[in-house]
């Protein structure tokens, strides 16, 4: 039996899958700015920026007047602060994509033409970890998001092991220094973005079957 | 049902009401520094000024014994019964003192029907149970007493389930289809206005979910006051709530005010379930 408020969750579902689709885009967006250094598309990046920050707030009231007036217990009770979560990491993700369309704009002004292939060797899996963490969170696939931290350790991995290209491009071309550290911070945000999505994966885990396995050995297994 | 985001097909605000963010409806009840009293000395009612919408549902709570029957049976003049009452101020329906001498009780209680805490159909058949007060009227046209009976079923969700036994005893019902018969008795006669007292606190948790999902149908149509203590059922079902203690309002505003940032500490110890 569907109660007359049930739609009210229905609700909350669709401004997570739609901030999840925005925030996915940003860094999409964000990335491709890089490549072109367009610094057209990387300032709409940040400007949409703002359409994101006002889901996370009306996700955050509608979930807590769904608590507080509808009292959910069970899977419901899950899918409310799973969707006060899940809200809060795209919300992050929007920012590091807002972070990234900075740097680009910032790399517009220097006019330097650097070398973009390490951020391209992590910003495409970040990318594509992403797209699947928010899949998994959509669909309520617990399986797929138990692999999603393993993803996750790879980027991390990508990231530290380009401190030594970097180095070795600054060596190389010490007048485009302001670039190449730009492209670092790009490199981290990428590799938060990979935090967030397992934070995500993580809490789909848990609204579909209700375990928390955050500290858990699980975690440390699943990264393997 | 498994949880997930998949977004099922439903249109956006379709049965949710969501934060209120229509214009205010008219007032439609109003109650002015209205003062009860049982007898000469006995006050149970304090100074209460309060307005209630038209076509929304506002729930009295607050502890028992607080006046929350006592205001809701001076609407339909049901006090009246009792001797040695008195009350001062007034209370108005579309603006029209409802304690005008030239009124006649009988026309005003036709604009309320009034639904309460045990259900108390007549000893007769479902059917007879609803047109009661239209024979009482003189009205026995066939064919107008079986409309009547079939919008009021239908208006109280239950006619799928008796249209086949509609001459069977009111008494072979479940607990909360009596209820919803006591509905669709009260709206028989078209009021405006519906008021329940506690419609709820004699049925299990399906048959009170029931009730409310059908109050929350027939708010389209009725002004509805309802007294309840289940406070979770005035959050699920009302607009506007009015907290009273002791015989006073304490706090009166929209629903999920009370329930999310009351103003006062008292509604707020309430609410929560720590009072006293
Ligand atoms: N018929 C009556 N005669 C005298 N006192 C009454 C009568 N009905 C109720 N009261 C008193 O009026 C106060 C309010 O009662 P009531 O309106 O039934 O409260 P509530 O519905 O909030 O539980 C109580 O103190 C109660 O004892
Ligand atoms: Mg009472």
């Amino acid at each position: 039996m569907a109660r007359f408020f049930q739609s009210e969750l229905d609700e909350l579902r669709t401004k997570i899958v739609r901030m999840a689709e925005l925030a996915a885009t940003a860094v999409e967006n964000a990335l491709r700015s890089l490549y072109d250094l367009d610094a057209d598309a990387a300032r709409r990046v940040r400007e949409d920026d703002d359409i994101l920050d006002k889901l996370e707030v009306e996700i955050d009231a509608a979930a807590n007047r769904y608590i507080s007036l509808r009292a959910p217990v069970a899977g419901d009770m899950r899918l409310v602060t799973v969707a006060l979560k899940a809200s809060h990491e795209l919300e992050r993700i929007g920012d590091e994509a807002s972070s990234i369309a900075k740097r680009v704009l910032r790399m517009c002004r220097q006019d330097a033409v650097v070398d973009v292939s390490e951020i391209r060797r992590i910003g495409e899996p970040a990318l594509g970890l992403i797209r699947d963490s928010i899949d998994c969170l959509v669909q309520g696939d617990a399986e797929r998001a138990a692999a999603i931290p393993r993803g996750d350790k790879e980027i991390d991995e990508i990231h530290r092991a380009s401190y030594g290209d970097y180095i070795a491009r600054i060596s190389a071309e010490p007048e485009k220094a302001p670039a190449y550290i730009e492209l670092i911070f790009i490199s981290k945000s990428l590799e938060r973005i990979g935090d967030h999505a397992t934070n995500i994966a993580v809490e789909t885990i848990y609204l579909v079957e209700g375990e928390d396995i955050r500290h858990t050995d699980r975690t440390k297994r699943s990264k393997q | 049902m498994t949880h997930t985001f998949q977004q099922k097909a439903f249109k956006p605000g379709e049965g949710a009401d969501g934060p209120e963010t229509e214009s205010p409806q008219p007032d439609f009840i109003k109650v002015k520094d209205f003062n009860f009293f049982y007898d000469s000395t006995v006050q149970v009612l304090f100074d209460l000024n309060l307005d209630i919408p038209r076509q929304k549902v506002t729930a009295f709570i607050g502890p028992s014994g607080c006046g929350k029957s006592t205001l809701l049976r001076n609407i339909n003049r049901m006090n009246d019964l009792i001797d040695g009452i008195r009350h001062e101020g007034d209370i108005t329906i579309d603006g029209h003192s409802i304690f005008d001498p030239h009124l006649e009780v009988i026309s005003l209680r036709k604009r309320i029907g009034m639904v309460f805490q045990k259900s108390n159909p007549f000893p007769k058949s479902i059917y007879e149970n609803i047109v009661y007060s239209l024979r009482v009227a003189g009205r026995n046209k066939r064919s107008e007493l079986d409309e009547v009976v079939e919008r009021s079923l239908r208006g109280a969700a239950l006619w799928d389930e008796v249209k086949d036994r509609l001459k069977e005893s009111a008494f072979g019902l479940s607990g909360g289809q009596m209820q919803r018969l006591c509905i669709a008795r009260a709206i028989a006669n078209r009021p405006e206005i519906l008021l329940m007292d506690e419609p709820c606190s004699a049925l299990d948790p399906i048959a009170t979910g029931k009730i409310e999902d059908l109050i929350h149908e027939l708010k389209k149509e009725y002004t509805i006051v309802i007294v309840t203590h289940n406070m979770q059922q005035a959050a699920r079902v009302s607009d506007r709530t009015a907290f009273f203690y002791l015989g006073k309002l304490i706090e009166y505003d929209r629903t999920e005010d009370i329930f999310m940032n009351p103003k006062n500490p008292q509604t707020e110890a309430y609410v929560s379930g720590r009072f006293g």
